[in-house]
């Protein structure tokens, strides 16, 4: 009986010893991380010939100011990725891409200000994280020179992380900025609403003497 | 003669029950949810089609169900959603479809808007976030003799639990969109459960399709039954 209890004595001390250990690393005051997604530059977009559409891209403040938050786990305290940067520069980006003309407007006189056939404006919808992969949700809109509604598409990209050398939050980012602009591209380029849009603008004009 | 190491049963009993609650939280964590599958509008418990707008939906009030899908039971919860297909099949026009444009009338015509998503996606979190809450407080007396490992585990898998609920609720709700010819759309919108819904009277979902090239709107109206 005695060498049973010694073991079991010794067991529950391991445990114990374990257990403060654990719990010294997961005690703590909480602590906000805050990161910015690079500054990566969508490229490989397929080519097609563009849109012959003077257009405004209104870039407003909260786009420029767009993040996501996380709750940290246990001890790991809160998280912020700033997307904001990454996301205006790359609408500007795939909007000359797609269009003839591009006039980038932003600021609080709204998006109209450059009085053009068109106005493009990008909103940040949300963000989220799960596991190794980070979602965005992108809504784009054309309006004509009368404010009335052409098109609207809500766009959702996607990245995962594996292993790697590279932090899986970059990773993330990169693969997620990647796919929504390719993703909004294609929606852009191949727009119904969009071409019959400017079709009927072309025929208007050559009508007019 | 034999001195082979044997804990007491009390020992025993303690992590026998450690092990069986941490196996089935992260097992129920680490799940991953499938997307809810899209068929065509046609196919789903009520339709309308007009002149060419083509809408399907179908409440998730089957408990079953809504696990399969949110990982919780939506409805017991006080979220009613609604899975809605618009298909442009044959109209030359472009439609706007936007979750603001859905109502849920009674009988009385009393009006719920759709609930944004930030408010019906918290309480559905607080409620799941209070049954695994129990379960952690369980857990801790629980383990208190064994120490606070187990009471970790259990928690990271709380916060994992939230969040995939959460993406969840943001990736499949239905976005803004216009649907030109051969287009379409779909996700889900959410109330706040009605009072005493789907037992008393009957429900109807208004859902307002804006025609952008003649700016006139549609109207759908679907009486919700208990199919």
């Amino acid at each position: 009986m005695k060498p049973q209890t010694t073991q079991t004595g010794r067991s529950f001390s391991c445990v114990s010893i374990a257990t403060l250990l654990l719990a010294s690393c997961t005690s703590g005051p909480q602590h906000s991380m805050v990161e910015t997604a690079p500054r990566v530059l969508v490229s490989g977009y397929s080519q097609t010939t563009k849109i012959p559409l003077n257009v405004e891209l209104f870039l407003s403040d909260e786009l420029r100011a767009a993040e996501w938050h996380g709750k940290g786990t246990r001890g790991s305290g809160n998280y912020r990725l700033d997307l904001g940067t990454v996301l205006a520069y790359n609408a500007e980006n795939v909007t000359r891409e797609v269009f003839s003309e591009v006039l980038v407007t932003g600021g609080s006189e709204g998006p109209g200000q450059a009085r053009l056939p068109g106005v493009l404006i990008p909103r940040f919808v949300n963000a989220e994280r799960y596991g190794n992969t980070l979602t965005i949700l992108l809504e784009w809109t054309l309006r004509d020179a009368e404010d009335n509604v052409v098109w609207i598409d809500t766009i959702k990209g996607e990245g995962s992380s594996t292993w790697s050398l590279l932090s899986p939050t970059e990773q993330q980012s990169v693969a997620v900025i990647n796919d929504l602009f390719h993703k909004s591209f294609t929606a852009l380029s191949t727009s119904r609403a969009i071409r019959e849009f400017v079709a009927k603008r072309q025929k208007q004009s050559s009508v007019q003497p | 003669m034999t001195n082979r190491f044997r804990l007491p049963s009390p020992v025993r009993f303690v992590l026998r029950g450690a092990l069986t609650i941490i196996l089935s939280v992260a097992g129920c964590a680490g799940k991953t949810l499938s997307p809810y599958p899209r068929q065509a509008a046609s196919s789903y418990p009520y339709f309308q089609e007009q002149d060419g707008l083509a809408i399907g939906i179908k409440p998730l009030t089957d408990p079953q169900e809504s696990e399969k899908y949110f990982h919780t039971d939506l409805l017991s919860r006080g979220i009613l959603a609604i899975f809605v297909a618009a298909e442009n099949r044959e109209s030359p026009n472009t439609f706007l479809l936007l979750k603001g444009q859905f109502t849920l009338h009674n009988a009385l015509r009393e009006e719920l808007q759709v609930s944004d998503r930030e408010q019906a996606g918290s309480s559905t979190l607080a409620a799941t976030q209070n049954v695994m809450s129990a379960l952690a407080v369980v857990g801790y007396f629980g383990f208190y003799g064994v120490g606070a490992l187990p009471f970790a585990l259990v928690e990271s898998s709380i916060e994992s639990h939230e969040e995939q609920v959460k993406t969840k609720f943001v990736t499949e709700e239905l976005q803004a969109k216009t649907i030109s010819l051969g287009e379409g759309t779909h996700g889900f919108v959410y109330f706040r459960r009605p009072p005493g819904y789907p037992a008393s009277g009957y429900w109807v979902l208004r859902v307002e399709a804006m025609d952008v090239t003649n700016q006139k709107t549609k109207i759908f109206d679907f009486i919700l039954d208990k199919k």
